[in-house]
């Protein structure tokens, strides 16, 4: 879920983790659990949270909201094409 | 040396009453008559003449002494044993030797007078003729007999005059059970070894009662008892002696191993009589001297006993005949003078094809792999071993692909990004977006063209699926000739194979076909519109920096990103996809061929081939990365690629055994020691390991002796006799065994072989020389520090003394086989 902290920045929490998008270490976690191919982004990850008043706040989060949705919408078809691009290596190599 | 000779042990003279042929004619036919031994059993009388002209006359032929008596049982032995007389008499025909033809008459002419018949100037067929309807007693006929050596033989199985006849085991009108009858017999038979029946398998009323109850065999021998001369001849037994009275008590005492009656063996039951070694020409070297002594032993085309004590030069015979090894023994034989001389032919240099097994060898044959050589496994295994290297290959070329690729992959996208992975934060910033008009997104526009990759992908499928139909095919066994009955099979299976190929065939035409049309497909609309999206978007881009180049600079920032996330995420899928095919194609080459359940005796083997020394993939992966979590892969990996840039920390993933920092100048350096060091593991492996399942559970979980027991079933199997070996010579295969493997395994094994094949058996032990039935043994002394070899047969005054000196448990063997109340180490006179 898209949140803020206590200093107003914005955070992504999921699974009792809470990554800072402004902070690069926390960010490149977050990078890494969000590319994982295993994974399967469940739909709440980039919900704004709807406790966020601030309308500020909330277009800000929006826009990431935004950004990381038109991700996760392209992370299935990605994957795939990635699976069928090693095995159409072996059929290249095959031939 | 004893061969399986024709015999038939009971007919009647020209001077027995029974029969009305004449005297020159019965000569005559007894000298053209295919038979090797004879014995003539007149009733009651014994023409010890006409005998003395036959085996004056007849030399290529044994001549037996007999007779056949008609026996009653005295009363006072019926009442004490309580038993049941049906009749007034049975017959049976008494042997010995030739030799004591004279005293025997005499002797039984005093039972003759015994039963008042007055033999003074009658001929031999009259007093023949007065016996008629009389008998002598069994006790008086033993007791007269006593200093005699003879074999008793009774009618068993004939409609009258058989034992069984006279004393019944039943009444089959009644249903009584006349126990004590029973009782009776078998204490005549069970405690004497020079008895036996008449008749062939079917006749079994006193042998079936041995055979189910006692777990032993009386012998039954089958004559001809002929009342015409033509019928001499035509009924016969097979019996393994040399053909002298003398040595009756081998088949005697071991009937299953020496007898075989003519109503089931037609034909000599030694099949390689004319294809075996003959002997063996040796020059043995006296180390005291130097000096050569040549020695020529002669072989049985069976069963050849090798006996000795320790160091007595038996292993140096094995190892000459063989010719294995025998460079060992250079100080007693001098072995390039060698000859070798096989049935029918001269003595040659070179040795004849053998099997050798060689002394100890049984476990380590297993352990070492040369399991895969024995004939029984050899071609199980070896086709087992060839589809498992062609899969092996095929993955190798595999893992070079993949690995090749990923390496491609990771220097392609870390060349791109440079490790770094876009701060996003300029998401934040205040954009004004107004007049940027939107791009259309190339990637996920949905036309046409995407449909025809998919369907050139699905073909391409279908292809794939097309050619592991065709090799499944290939693979397809037309049965061996050996199997008659399932030659039938064979158009079957190759018009079946056709017609599938024929199929197949325009399965690939089809796809060929399509494939081009595709390929050829007019897909200019897709072009077209690909152009057309291309240019619509560059001018849209152009137009929007045009009219608010900040909004756009912020939008082509934001692409950046996305699309930066979306090739890590690629980058990523590819790896796990990699690391998923060598995983999975890993265990498929690692994991054992077995092939079918193969019968043997009665219990189930298989035969397996394996690459024991083949590890996971991310066993080689955990070898090459520090602290690497195989379900963390495509983590590990993507943790690397963010550390390309720098060479201090890519170190730090790798292996410091294995990555010295001073040899590997940059991070490049490291990705490519990376996926050579991955690849070079894996193809490293030194052999495929063969195994074998006994009955379902791994030979290698048995205890030595049971592991041994059952190589042995397999070493011994009957494909070797395929293999055209001449001879098979095994060095104390008893080893590790205990006393029921030795009985029920191996001595079952040699005296089932021994009838097809040559055998050379070097042993230590009693059981497995006298149960296993060795026709000729041949004693390994040390004579004067130079080593010599004797030879005879377990019957033999000398061997018997070596059998007792020499084998462990001799002497209780030897007093097994010939009776026990009748064993004495001096030959009897």
């Amino acid at each position: 879920m898209i949140g803020v902290n206590k200093e107003d920045q914005v955070v992504i929490n999921h699974n009792d983790k809470s990554y800072c998008l402004k902070n690069p270490e926390e960010y490149q976690k977050l990078v890494i659990l969000i590319t994982d191919p295993k994974i399967e982004l469940d739909g709440k990850i980039f919900e704004v949270d709807k406790d966020i008043t601030d309308s500020r706040l909330k277009a800000i989060c929006t826009k990431y909201k935004e950004f990381f949705e038109s991700f996760k919408n392209s992370k299935a078809q990605i994957i795939e094409q990635a699976k069928l691009e090693v095995e159409q290596q072996l059929l290249t190599k095959a031939d | 040396m004893d061969r399986y000779l024709k015999c038939d042990l009971h007919m009647h003279s020209n001077s027995c009453y029974s029969r009305k042929y004449s005297k020159e004619d019965f000569i005559n036919h007894m000298k053209n008559v295919d038979l090797d031994v004879f014995s003539i059993t007149d009733h009651n009388v014994v023409d010890v003449k006409l005998y003395k002209e036959l085996i004056k006359d007849l030399r290529d032929k044994n001549i037996i002494g007999g007779v056949e008596l008609n026996l009653s049982i005295d009363e006072e032995l019926v009442k004490k044993h309580k038993l049941f007389i049906k009749g007034e008499y049975f017959h049976a025909v008494l042997w010995f030797s030739t030799v004591d033809l004279d005293e025997f008459w005499e002797q039984l002419k005093v039972l003759i007078s015994e039963l008042k018949i007055d033999i003074k100037g009658k001929t031999i067929k009259e007093i023949s003729k007065a016996t008629e309807g009389k008998s002598f007693l069994l006790s008086r006929v033993q007791d007269v007999f006593k200093d005699f050596n003879y074999f008793l033989t009774f009618h068993e199985g004939k409609s009258s005059r058989c034992l069984s006849n006279y004393l019944p085991n039943s009444d089959t009108k009644s249903g009584i059970v006349y126990n004590d009858n029973q009782v009776f017999k078998h204490n005549l038979f069970y405690y004497n070894n020079r008895l036996a029946i008449e008749g062939g398998i079917k006749t079994k009323s006193i042998s079936s009662y041995f055979e189910e109850n006692l777990n032993t065999i009386v012998t039954r021998f089958f004559f001809s008892d002929a009342l015409e001369l033509e019928e001499i001849g035509k009924k016969f037994t097979w019996i393994n002696f040399d053909g002298k009275f003398e040595s009756l008590i081998l088949p005697l005492s071991d009937p299953n191993a020496r007898v075989f009656t003519s109503d089931i063996n037609t034909e000599n039951p030694q099949k390689n009589r004319e294809n075996y070694l003959e002997k063996i020409k040796l020059y043995l070297i006296n180390p005291k001297n130097n000096l050569e002594v040549e020695k020529i032993i002669e072989f049985s085309p069976s069963y050849n006993g090798i006996i000795g004590s320790r160091g007595s030069g038996k292993t140096l015979l094995g190892s000459a005949l063989s010719n294995t090894n025998v460079s060992d023994y250079s100080k007693y034989i001098n072995n390039a003078k060698t000859e070798f001389k096989i049935f029918g032919k001269g003595f040659q240099k070179s040795s004849p094809k053998c099997k050798y097994l060689a002394q100890n060898t049984l476990l380590t044959l297993f352990k070492n792999g040369e399991a895969k050589n024995i004939d029984f496994i050899k071609d199980f295994y070896g086709k087992l071993e060839k589809e498992k290297k062609e899969l092996t290959k095929a993955f190798f070329i595999k893992a070079k692909t993949l690995l090749d690729y990923e390496k491609t992959e990771f220097i392609s996208i870390s060349t791109k990004y440079q490790s770094t992975i876009n701060d996003i934060t300029f998401l934040e910033d205040i954009v004004n977006e107004d007049y940027i008009i939107p791009i259309i997104n190339i990637d996920s526009f949905q036309d046409g063209k995407s449909f025809i990759t998919n369907l050139s992908q699905n073909i391409e499928n279908i292809d794939k699926k097309v050619q592991e139909l065709e090799e499944k095919l290939n693979q397809l066994k037309i049965s061996s000739d050996e199997y008659t009955e399932l030659i039938p099979l064979n158009s079957i299976v190759e018009d079946f194979k056709n017609s599938i190929k024929k199929h197949l065939k325009l399965i690939k035409d089809e796809i060929s076909r399509t494939r081009k049309e595709i390929t050829n497909f007019d897909n200019t609309p897709c072009i077209l519109r690909d152009k057309l999206i291309k240019k619509y978007n560059n001018l849209v881009i152009s137009t929007n920096n045009l009219t608010n180049k900040p909004g756009q600079a912020h939008l082509d920032d934001k692409d950046y990103a996305l699309k930066q996330l979306q090739e890590y995420t690629k980058f990523r899928a590819k790896t796990q996809k990699v690391f998923d095919i060598l995983s999975l194609g890993l265990i498929d080459v690692k994991s054992e061929a077995k092939s079918e359940e193969i019968n043997i005796n009665n219990d189930k083997l298989t035969i397996s081939s394996t690459i024991e020394d083949l590890k996971d993939y991310k066993e080689y992966l955990q070898e090459e990365l520090k602290n690497y979590n195989d379900l963390k892969h495509s983590e590990k990996m993507f943790e690397i690629l963010m550390s390309y840039n720098d060479k201090s920390k890519i170190k730090d993933f790798f292996s410091g055994q294995k990555y010295k920092a001073n040899s590997l100048s940059s991070s490049n350096a490291y990705i490519e020691k990376f996926y050579s060091n991955l690849l070079s593991s894996i193809q490293k492996f030194d052999s495929f390991t063969i195994k074998l399942y006994f009955n379902g559970k791994d030979l290698e979980k048995y205890s030595p002796g049971k592991k041994s027991e059952i190589l042995l079933d397999i070493f011994l199997d009957k494909s070797l006799l395929n293999e055209q070996y001449l001879y098979i010579v095994l060095d104390q295969p008893e080893d590790n065994m205990d006393t029921k493997t030795i009985t029920t395994k191996l001595i079952k094994r040699l005296r089932e072989l021994k009838r097809e094949i040559q055998i050379f058996v070097i042993s230590h032990s009693a059981a497995v020389i006298i149960n296993g039935d060795s026709e000729n043994l041949i004693y390994a002394f040390e004579d004067e520090l130079a080593l010599s070899y004797s030879q005879g047969r377990i019957i033999d005054k000398d061997m018997k003394k070596n059998i007792v000196d020499i084998l462990d448990g001799g002497e209780k063997n030897l007093r097994m086989r010939f009776n026990k109340y009748d064993f004495k180490m001096e030959d009897k006179k």
